[in-house]
């Protein structure tokens, strides 16, 4: 696999954007099939490339492009690194590109803004793409914030519509305080290392754990560094403190909600803590913050998708908790299933996502209430989430089952510092995965039909050009657990994703290995598997029996006994309530302090500064008389002074 | 000498400066054409210059990059990495100037074919004297370059302020080439007789020690002075805002772009040459290093209350040649950055030329209102936003804020002070830049936030050809910020 | 190896400042241009000087090249006197000030 054609992956994508954008309007639809063939070409390169990586003889490599600055003490080279990880990264996010694309082909036809919607994608890819392959942290940020920059554009793309361009100025927001930490925790490293390339880092990161460098196991550096970089990705994966605005940003088309918002740019998070691996080990402190953070926000989102109305709301704070689920295992050293999960999860919550775009695009509502019944007029669609629904329950045997239980289990077996609580969290959490996907599944396709009459005379099966990624996705979601099957059933070939990663993971092995003591009982695995596979069922009936069997009554029941709980569900923790009175509120009174502060301290100053300046420029001014002659006695001047430096230095 | 070695000698030479000879050819062509052509094809002769620069980008480039140093007629001109590039800038430049001059020149009283014909000249004049390497052609070319431009600045018939522009030029020019001179002179006298810089290189480390330092360090004073003229160094820079304000605009563009990458070309040479000799640390060097202090501080400060667009960027102009001495100040100390420091100005020379020409770009094409005062710009943003938004670009770029090559060339420009030790140089560099803020800003705020005057009409359209060179220049501001290696590889 | 400074080079110099004082005194724009060629001509007297003492005669062609810069500059810049004086009817310098501050 050469070099080019390694660039060819985000360049395809670049190409889309700039026929789209430049040429768009002349185009028309032609433009949209050929932002799908790009991408289909991504995909196509990255499929072998992962083929071979997994299977075949493969050995990681390095794509310099160019040297960007280099200048002695700043030496930033622009290349790309293709290891492991980044074929398992390319793999989805090449093929899960493609399938929205093809599907927005379907959902965005006749929107007038079709091209303009395909070239912001098209970018938003090759941000994403850059992300993943960039060799130096520099490279990652500028992907990082690329993704965002599409992200914002993306989610106000409905100029119109009410919350829209607010929802897209929260995400802003949010995100730039996470930028913020991984600013700070780059130049950290740059100050303490003199460089930024991520190969090096570890390479330090691994002297630091033999006890060599700056970057001591337990030191302080490393703890403040490792979690100004989680910050930033608390911000982009939508963690607490900073996930509120995943939900808002649903006011964006469906399929990038399913693109970005779901399968790709919210992992970025997950994928930079597995990448720098290495590094956050060192620092046990950052790891506990890690898996408490995932924890609370896995059960906090899980519980608010309990109640939510609006089925995209309900897909996003199931998102959320998804992300949490990863982080969880990221935080007791399990890189390899954090990764995993994200790549499972990336095809069955696309499937979602991609479904519920279907029902919105045939039945134009999104509210839980109002749907139901779909399943006739829709069975593809239909089919294709109830599947992709099963997979992020966690019924047994399908890809989500897999992934989840890889994470429970690493969780319970870690012995890292309060690992029984987090395990005890996140088993409720998966009760309540099964539950809330249920609960949509159950309330939009089965039942009676809720919908008003002339929308039920409306609802039909969406094109193919939807219907075949629908598929398509829902097969993954099936049996992508087949590449990393559980530990108990032998450490061979089955293995793969674990295996796979084992490279690139193994700095962090070691270090985890000399500090942890990890727990081996293939007789309690199996017997932890089962009884997920048992909560999941639970979940499910759950479900059926308050949407299906005592719809609305029993529902209704159970909201009334369980009252407290139900309004904590319902009105999402008051999180948001709580920013606005509190956070914002507190920063009105730092923003006062601030004022203050500003315009008597630094405002004397800047005036002093100012003033100096403005009387030295009008002295400057006043010299410039017009007068030729004058100007040859200034230069007369200055030469004695140059020739009298000249002598007196002598 | 071997007659056949000899034209073999002077064919290899003519090849060396083909492109120079090229845009001497076209300049000469423009001018019969002038005369030979009937008055109403006056429209070609943009065309004739136009190809004349294209024909020696294509032969510069077709010579490619050279790998060493190649000298022609006995060492007179060189041709290395800095001369190629700062070639590449200034034909660039020329073809920038000719795409905007044609609107530019509408309804004023300018000769066309002297006009065009000088332009080429002006280009060839700073190839030669960026590419100088023997003390006399230093000389010679620097004169050259020097009377073009006095005849350049006071080109506009009937426009009192273009001729006065001109005489000031001429007056404080031809005092720094008699300086030059001298200059040239003490030099001469300290290394006994050699001219060429390699055997003044020579000389310089000889071991017997043949050389006067204390006359060769005066030498070098006094060509510092004559350059301080050609490139803006404060404090003789003082005619600078005023030509600036008076010169027929796309000849202050040159002048304050093109004359600078020659001038500093040929100062690097110069300072190549006498880097690390034992004499220099002491006196040259606190000469440079306080010309450099004063430029950067003198042109920022000047900058803050100026009103007039044109005087401001001639402010600009001094600040930055400021910054682009940094790397000659340090190297005259540490010649084992002279590598570094050829990178950074031949990078800043770029960038330098790139946003000053965008700048100076918006202005013709506002001409002839939007030359005066900054408060005519007033609700530019909504009267003209292609011109607006390039303007802003151009004050951004300046600034120094990324992605643009204004940042990334300050970056090298102060990495250099830092790297080379020289701490204050960087510290003061930043605290001038962070002023400079204030005076770019305001151009920005007065387009996008200040009400236009009551009966403020829209700017008459831009030419095609002038759109396409704006918009090119603005979008190289980015690219060559993003893909420097397209520049120098 | 040392040698003295020729005597001739110091009258050099000294008709270079008078020269450049020169340039600041007078009034009139073609006496500030004779002001000039005489920091020229000093500079070419330092060359022959120089040219001489070092025993390099070659040195001494450099005096024509000068001269020849000195009349083209003399050309250019009785060119833009005259049109001076066509604005205006004198060349004085210090009346040119309409660009200023």
């Amino acid at each position: 696999m050469n070099g080019f054609l390694i660039v060819l992956i985000p360049a395809l994508p670049l190409a889309a954007f700039l026929i789209n954008g430049l040429f768009g309007r002349w185009l028309g639809r032609l433009g949209g099939w050929i932002a799908v063939a790009c991408m289909g070409g991504s995909a196509a390169i990255s499929i072998p490339l992962f083929i071979r990586a997994m299977w075949g003889g493969f050995t990681p490599f390095n794509v310099t492009l160019w040297r960007w600055m280099s200048n002695g003490a700043i030496d930033i080279t622009i290349g790309f690194r293709v290891d492991q990880l980044t074929c398992l990264m390319l793999l989805y996010v090449t093929c899960v590109s493609f399938m929205v694309f093809l599907y927005s082909m379907g959902y965005m036809a006749g929107d007038p803004g079709f091209n303009r919607f395909f070239s912001f994608l098209g970018l938003f890819d090759f941000s994403m793409l850059v992300l993943v392959l960039g060799d130096s942290l520099p490279v990652v940020f500028i992907g990082w914030e690329g993704v965002g920059l599409c992200s914002y554009l993306l989610i106000g793309y409905y100029m119109d519509l009410p919350g829209a361009p607010d929802a897209g100025k929260k995400a802003f927001i949010v995100n730039r305080i996470g930028d913020f930490g991984f600013l700070v925790g780059m130049m950290m490293l740059f100050a303490a290392l003199g460089t930024l390339d991520i190969q090096k880092i570890i390479l330090a990161a691994e002297q630091g754990a033999a006890g060599v460098g700056p970057l001591a196991y337990g030191g302080a550096f490393v703890t403040v560094v490792t979690l100004a970089l989680f910050l930033g990705c608390t911000g982009k994966s939508a963690q607490i403190p900073l996930f509120t605005w995943l939900p808002d940003a649903m006011a964006g088309p469906t399929p990038v909600s399913a693109l970005i918002h779901a399968a790709t740019m919210v992992t970025a998070g997950v994928y930079l803590v597995v990448r720098m691996s290495g590094l956050f080990v060192l620092a046990p402190a950052t790891m506990t913050v890690i898996a408490g953070v995932a924890a609370a926000t896995a059960f906090v989102a899980g519980s608010i998708a309990l109640t939510q109305q609006d089925i995209k709301k309900v897909l996003a704070y199931s998102t959320v908790s998804q992300l949490g689920f990863m982080f969880l295992a990221c935080g007791v050293g399990a890189f390899g299933a954090g990764i995993f999960h994200v790549f499972t999860h990336s095809f069955f919550k696309a499937c979602l996502f991609l479904g519920a775009g279907s029902v919105i695009h045939a039945a134009h509502a999104q509210d839980l209430d109002h749907l139901g019944g779909l399943r006739k007029y829709m069975p593809v669609t239909a089919w294709t989430f109830c599947i992709a629904c099963a997979s992020i329950a966690g019924l047994p045997l399908l890809a989500g089952f897999v992934s989840k239980d890889e994470i429970l289990w690493s969780v319970f077996a870690s012995g890292a510092p309060g690992s029984m609580l987090l395990w005890i969290i996140a088993v409720i959490t998966a009760l309540m995965t099964a539950v809330y996907s249920f609960r949509a599944y159950f309330m939009t396709f089965e039942g009676t039909g809720r919908l008003s009459h002339d929308k039920q005379h409306h609802a039909h099966e969406s094109p193919w050009t939807m219907t075949v990624p629908l598929v398509l996705l829902a097969f993954g979601a099936i049996v992508a657990g087949a590449l990393n099957l559980p530990g108990v059933f032998g450490e061979g070939t089955w293995r793969g994703v674990n295996n796979l990663l084992e490279p690139v993971l193994e700095p962090a092995r070691k270090v985890a290995e000399a500090h942890a003591h990890e727990m081996h009982s293939p007789s309690l695995e199996l017997a932890l598997m089962a009884l997920s596979g048992v909560i999941a069922i639970a979940g499910v009936a759950l479900a059926y029996r308050y949407t299906l069997a005592k719809w609305p009554e029993g529902a209704r029941r159970l909201a009334k006994r369980f009252r407290l709980l139900y309004k904590i569900s319902l009105y999402r923790w008051w999180w948001d309530d709580f920013y606005m009175k509190y956070v914002a509120g507190g920063t009105w009174g730092l923003a006062k302090l601030a004022t203050w502060f500003d315009r008597w301290v630094i405002d004397g100053i800047m005036h002093g500064i100012a003033g100096a300046a403005s009387l030295g420029s009008r002295f400057i001014r006043a010299l410039q008389n017009g007068q030729a002659q004058a100007y040859v006695l200034i230069f007369l001047l200055g030469a004695n002074i140059v020739i009298g430096l000249i002598i007196w230095f002598k | 000498m071997d007659p056949k070695l000899f034209y073999a000698q002077v064919v290899q030479s003519l090849l060396l400066t083909s492109p120079l000879l090229v845009l001497l050819g076209a300049a000469i062509i423009v001018l019969a054409a002038d005369v030979l052509m009937p008055r109403g094809w006056r429209g070609a002769l943009p065309w004739i210059s136009g190809l004349g620069v294209a024909a020696a980008l294509f032969v510069l480039n077709g010579m490619g990059m050279p790998a060493a140093p190649q000298h022609a007629f006995s060492g007179a001109l060189v041709l290395d990495r800095l001369t190629f590039l700062a070639d590449n800038v200034i034909l660039g430049m020329a073809l920038y100037l000719i795409a905007i001059s044609p609107r530019w020149l509408r309804g004023r009283l300018v000769p066309h074919g002297e006009y065009y014909a000088l332009l080429l000249f002006a280009a060839m004049a700073m190839m030669a004297l960026g590419r100088s390497s023997e003390l006399l052609a230093l000389f010679l070319n620097f004169e050259l370059l020097s009377i073009t431009f006095y005849v350049l600045l006071g080109i506009e018939k009937r426009n009192a302020r273009s001729t006065e522009a001109g005489f000031k030029y001429f007056i404080v020019g031809s005092t720094a080439a008699a300086f030059l001179l001298m200059g040239i002179v003490f030099v001469y006298g300290a290394t006994h007789g050699q001219t060429r810089y390699e055997a003044i290189l020579k000389a310089l480390f000889d071991a017997k020690g043949a050389v006067q330092p204390d006359m060769f360090a005066l030498g070098m004073g006094l060509l510092i002075v004559g350059f301080g003229f050609k490139i803006t160094l404060a404090p003789f820079h003082m005619y600078a805002p005023d030509v600036y304000e008076g010169g027929p605009t796309p000849v202050v563009a040159a002048l304050a772009t093109g004359t600078k990458v020659a001038g500093f070309t040929a100062l690097y040479h110069l300072v190549a040459m006498a880097a690390g000799f034992k004499a220099i640390p002491a006196g040259v060097w606190a000469a440079f290093y306080a010309v450099v202090m004063t430029s950067m501080i003198v042109g920022n400060v000047g900058a803050v209350v100026q009103p007039n667009v044109k005087r401001l960027l001639a402010y600009s102009s001094i600040a930055h040649s400021g910054y682009m001495m940094i790397p000659l100040v340090v190297v005259l100390a540490k010649p084992g950055l002279l590598g570094a420091a050829e990178d950074a100005i031949a990078y800043y020379m770029l960038a330098y030329t790139l946003m000053t020409l965008l700048a100076f770009g918006v202005i013709s094409a506002l001409a002839p209102e939007g030359e005066g005062p900054i408060a005519s710009w007033a609700g530019l943003g909504r009267r003209a936003p292609l011109r607006a938004a390039c303007m802003a670009l151009a004050m951004i770029s300046l600034i120094g804020i990324p992605p643009t090559v204004g940042f990334f060339g300050k970056l090298y420009l102060f990495g250099m002070a830092i790297e080379g030790g020289h701490i204050w140089l960087a510290v003061v560099g930043i605290l001038a830049s962070v002023v400079s803020v204030t005076y770019y800003l305001r151009v920005v705020i007065t387009m996008y936030m200040a009400e236009p005057a009551e009966g403020a009409e829209k700017p008459g359209v831009m030419g095609d050809a002038q759109i396409l060179a704006v918009g090119l220049a603005a979008a190289c501001v980015f690219v060559f910020a993003i893909f420097p290696w397209l520049y120098h590889g | 190896m040392e040698y003295m400074i020729p005597g001739n080079l110091v009258v050099a110099v000294m008709i270079f400042a008078i020269g450049a004082i020169g340039i600041m005194w007078r009034r009139d724009a073609i006496t500030i241009f004779m002001c000039i060629e005489l920091m020229f001509n000093a500079a070419n007297l330092g060359f022959i000087t120089l040219a001489q003492s070092l025993g390099k005669p070659e040195g001494v062609a450099v005096f024509l090249f000068v001269i020849t810069i000195a009349a083209a500059e003399a050309a250019v810049g009785l060119a833009l006197f005259i049109k001076i004086f066509d604005d205006r009817e004198n060349i004085e310098a210090e009346k040119l000030d309409l660009l200023k501050r």
